[in-house]
């Protein structure tokens, strides 16, 4: 049955073996493609962005499968995909020039309350703009800490850093929010 | 309070996303198709690509070094053996030609060997 979960080894198995790669990797997609959305959602707040975004994360991976020798969980090998993903995207954007003038004046916050797909309300939003104004580790780890509630040893496996480099980038980023909205109370 | 629980209590834990329907019911379809056949070749970092000629570049640098090394030190000692041999050469072309010279200053052999011991 499809809807049956298999553990790292069973779908690894599955990808490397020629015949039934493709049953392997759709496996894993299948088992890890929303909680992947999540955490890319989070990083890049708008829905279409988020699809594109696992697009192109699964597409790396499977062009990339051969690399992949099992050192890590398969989920921790595609969230440092994934995550890169999401980074390089919100790079590209800053980079671009905005369309009107209109949009540039608009902030984050401003934006999350238009979107279709965003139910939060304007605390909610307010929080988003905060998040997307600190850097990047910062970013990346207080997304996975406080929204995706991962422990510090998993994101040190996804992010090659030190669990107490982690753990102050954590603190810095919560001082920095609560500072936020502290000045926009 | 700390400041972690000043966001929780402001924002709570509710998740303010959400998605169009049948979203990931989709998803993996629409991930597969999008999949190529054959999977892309990745090419190796230029680095990686370069690293035998690298390898080979480096060898003949420390073979022609090493070769020009030793014939430098080759060269050092012929010279070496060239300066040592050298006044026995001089004397031989003064041998030679003494008497020619001797013959031309009209010196005799006694006035030679005087004007000789006088240098000493």
């Amino acid at each position: 049955m499809m809807t049956e979960t298999l553990d790292d080894s069973q779908i690894i198995h599955l990808i490397k073996n020629p015949k039934t790669t493709r049953q392997g990797f759709e496996r894993m997609v299948r088992q890890y493609s929303e909680k992947l959305y999540w955490q890319v959602r989070h990083i890049v707040l708008v829905h279409e962005d988020a699809d594109d975004v696992l697009q192109n994360t699964f597409l790396k991976a499977w062009n990339s499968i051969d690399t992949f020798h099992g050192d890590s969980k398969i989920y921790t090998w595609l969230s440092r995909i994934a995550i890169n993903e999401a980074l390089d995207f919100l790079r590209k954007q800053k980079n671009k020039p905005t369309i009107s003038a209109d949009d540039s004046d608009l902030g984050i916050a401003n934006r999350l309350m238009a979107d279709e797909y965003f139910d939060g309300d304007t605390t909610e939003a307010q929080l988003q703009e905060a998040i997307a104004q600190l850097p990047d580790v910062q970013k990346t780890v207080f997304t996975l800490r406080y929204f995706e509630e991962m422990k510090y040893s998993e994101i040190s496996q996804m992010l090659g850093t030190s669990e107490g480099g982690l753990k102050a980038s954590y603190h810095i980023a919560v001082k920095k929010i609560t500072d936020f909205f502290r000045r926009h109370d | 309070m700390n400041e972690e629980e000043y966001i929780r209590n402001k924002m709570g834990n509710k998740c303010s996303f959400r998605v169009p329907d049948g979203y990931f019911e989709q998803l993996t379809a629409r991930v597969m198709s999008q999949l190529p056949e054959e999977r892309a070749q990745q090419k190796p970092a230029l680095v990686k690509r370069l690293r035998p000629l690298l390898y080979a570049a480096a060898c003949i640098c420390i073979a022609v070094f090493s070769v020009a090394i030793y014939f430098n030190h080759k060269d050092a000692e012929q010279q070496q053996v060239a300066a040592i041999n050298a006044p026995q050469q001089d004397v031989y072309y003064t041998d030679t030609y003494i008497d020619e010279a001797a013959d031309y200053a009209m010196l005799d052999n006694e006035e030679i060997y005087y004007s000789l011991l006088a240098d000493i």
